[in-house]
């Protein structure tokens, strides 16, 4: 079923929208979740979590893109599920390694005084991604957005894993002074 | 700002960046063609199912790397990879991965041509292109998506590319059609044998399937020895791996610390010679005795092809030389002259201005480096290129001049593969050279690299780029 007719079920109210949902996005919610959770049951809980949300939000929501709708949804719910898992040191994915490499990019401080226009941040952020070469670009976001592994993407593509740690991380210096020539000292 | 919060707002980059990473298109199989045959073969495996159960255990599946389409007894034509009938390859035709459950070891032999194993997550021996060797799946079968095995017809593409007659129908039939055995265990001991089948088709496209298999006597490729593993370190090494390569570099001479290219306009200038300026004869051309791999001349009036004594005139930016008669014109490649400073003759020490190129290293060590090369600015008249070949030279302070490092080996064989350089971006290879020269003393040395601008088979120029760097 193509985007729109399963975004119509919902409109409708169509308890199908779930399943239809389910068939063709299943895997891909799933696999996001597991990059950021690391286990199965979490994973499931973040992806069912996903339609509820989902379900709520259409109507009056009617997405462009379906897929980055519904992903955006589940790596958010795991991202916090995962921070709450966090505090009470339980087990995790790759999101682990994630996050230290993201470190290279900010102070990794909690300055409250700090007051930041997320607006033009987030601007600042798809100039940069936009403007990469589209291998480095594609790297980048499923390292950095799908969390996938560095073997995962070397394969996808390949190259070397070895490859594609340099290129993420020269990319995140890159993107580092980028923002710091833009006035945004994180 | 916390990297959690980072994090989080990299959640927010647009939607078509996001989508666009991971866009898979599920390449639909022509089911009409096939249809008919599934249709048969599902009744049949329905009835030997019901009379043969499959142990869940032993179901070992085989898929399609780029695809992620499984391969089955049915077989389908392959998408991901084409040959011409000149030999030229497209894509990869067969890579793929198996999908099962507590896979011990899988013995691959491939009968006719070779494959290449690569584990993606760097745990496991690599083999590099071979016929025969064992792979260790283990008890992790989410790591199996990461063994991939990767089916290379070189023989089929030698064949092709050698002989100017041959087409992949006139190819004889055990050159078309190959297949590749497994022997697999299974961690509690049992074992079961099953086979890719690959054929070529007249349309350069390929069928295989995937079924049980029975070895017989006459599959003696299976009693080949394994190959020895090979290490990581070297097998990603640039170059140290059989099969030769000696770039055709086209007619050149050195004048006056500038390099040219004979033209490959066919034009004659036999009636323009009142306005050239003679500037001497070529006196040398390049001989055995000068260590070079790339046939470029390195000193003045010196050709890369037998014209010594030949007359040379300038015109304009560029000389005529007088062979035979004939005036034939040899454009300037560029305007940068080679440098002979301090007895050191050096082309392109750092850059290629016209091509925008720019090499440096990086990380220096005894045993290797990181080559960095940045393309940006200018345009080539095709695609920038390199191979895997390589040199190095160490500059002597006593003699005052460069020379060649010393290698440890002999028969020294590069690897085929070629590195685009893509435009206005920056590339980095790591360059381990521990079997060819061993660990560097101090000192200042050279790496040089051949670049191309590659317009098409035959047709492309190459300079020599070099980067300069110290070990301490």
């Amino acid at each position: 079923m193509d985007d729109n007719g399963i975004i119509q079920l919902y409109w409708d109210r169509n308890d199908q929208a779930i399943k239809a949902t389910s068939d063709k996005y299943g895997r891909y919610c799933k696999t996001i979740a597991k990059n950021i959770l690391g286990n199965e049951e979490d994973a499931e809980e973040c992806v069912n979590d996903t339609y509820l949300n989902a379900w709520n939000a259409m109507p009056t929501h009617w997405p462009e893109q379906l897929v980055t709708f519904l992903g955006k949804i589940t790596r958010n719910l795991s991202f916090n599920k995962y921070k709450y898992n966090h505090a009470e040191k339980r087990g995790c994915g790759e999101i682990t390694l994630v996050l230290d490499e993201l470190a290279d990019c900010v102070s990794d401080i909690d300055n409250v005084e700090q007051i930041i226009d997320c607006q033009e941040l987030k601007k600042a952020i798809n100039s940069f991604v936009r403007n990469l070469s589209t291998e480095k670009r594609n790297i980048f976001v499923r390292r950095y957005w799908y969390a996938d592994s560095v073997s995962e993407i070397a394969r996808d593509y390949k190259i070397l894993p070895g490859t594609v740690s340099k290129t993420l991380e020269r990319t995140r210096k890159q993107l580092k002074v980028y923002l710091i020539e833009r006035g945004f000292e994180l | 700002m916390k990297k959690e919060d980072f994090f989080e707002v990299l959640g927010e980059l647009d939607d078509d960046i996001v989508k666009g990473a991971k866009t898979t298109t599920k390449r639909k199989m022509n089911w009409k063609v096939w249809g008919t045959i599934a249709a048969c073969f599902a009744i049949v495996y329905g009835i030997s199912t019901i009379l043969f159960p499959i142990s869940r255990d032993m179901v070992v599946s085989v898929y399609a790397q780029d695809t992620n389409e499984e391969i089955t007894a049915t077989g389908a034509v392959l998408m991901t990879g084409t040959i011409k009938d000149n030999g030229e390859m497209k894509g990869h035709p067969l890579m793929f991965y198996l999908s099962g459950q507590d896979i011990a070891t899988v013995r691959f032999s491939c009968k006719n041509q070779q494959i290449n194993f690569m584990d993606w997550t760097e745990k496991r021996d690599e083999y590099g292109n071979a016929q025969n060797f064992t792979v260790t799946y283990g008890e992790d079968e989410s790591e199996y998506y990461y063994l991939t095995i990767d089916w290379i017809p070189n023989a089929i593409i030698r064949e092709l590319t050698d002989n100017e007659t041959c087409t992949i129908a006139t190819l004889p039939e055990e050159m078309r059609n190959d297949i590749i055995v497994m022997e697999i265990t299974f961690e509690n001991g049992k074992t079961t044998t099953k086979a890719i089948t690959i054929s070529l088709l007249d349309d350069g496209t390929f069928f295989a399937n995937f079924d049980d298999y029975k070895i017989n006597e006459a599959d003696t490729f299976v009693d080949r020895l394994d190959s020895e593993a090979i290490p990581r370190d070297i097998l990603y090494a640039q170059g140290a791996i059989p099969e030769n390569i000696t770039p055709d570099t086209p007619p050149m001479v050195c004048i006056n610390n500038k390099l040219y290219q004979q033209s490959k306009e066919k034009l004659s200038y036999t009636k323009m010679k009142n306005g050239f300026i003679y500037l001497g004869k070529i006196e040398s051309d390049i001989t055995d005795d000068q260590i070079t791999t790339d046939g470029v001349p390195k000193e003045n009036f010196q050709a890369n092809h037998p014209i010594v004594g030949s007359e040379i005139y300038q015109y304009n930016d560029d000389v005529v030389i007088k062979i035979d008669g004939k005036y034939c014109l040899y454009e300037i490649i560029d305007d940068r002259k080679i440098q002979d400073t301090q007895n050191r003759q050096i082309e392109h020490v750092g850059v290629i201005p016209y091509w925008g190129i720019s090499l440096s290293v990086e990380n220096a060590k005894p045993a290797g480096l990181t080559l960095v090369c940045t393309q940006s600015e200018k345009l080539p008249t095709g695609e920038l290129q390199m191979g895997s070949f390589y040199k190095l030279i160490v500059w002597n302070n006593d003699n005052n001049t460069w020379e060649d490092v010393p290698y440890l080996i002999k028969d020294i064989a590069w690897t085929e593969e070629t590195y685009i350089i893509p435009l206005n971006d920056t590339m980095k290879w790591e360059v381990r050279w521990e079997i060819l020269y061993g660990e560097l003393s101090a000192g200042t040395y050279r790496i040089m690299k051949n670049i191309s601008d590659f317009r098409t088979t035959g047709d492309y120029d190459t300079a020599e780029c070099w980067a300069e760097f110290e070990i301490k």
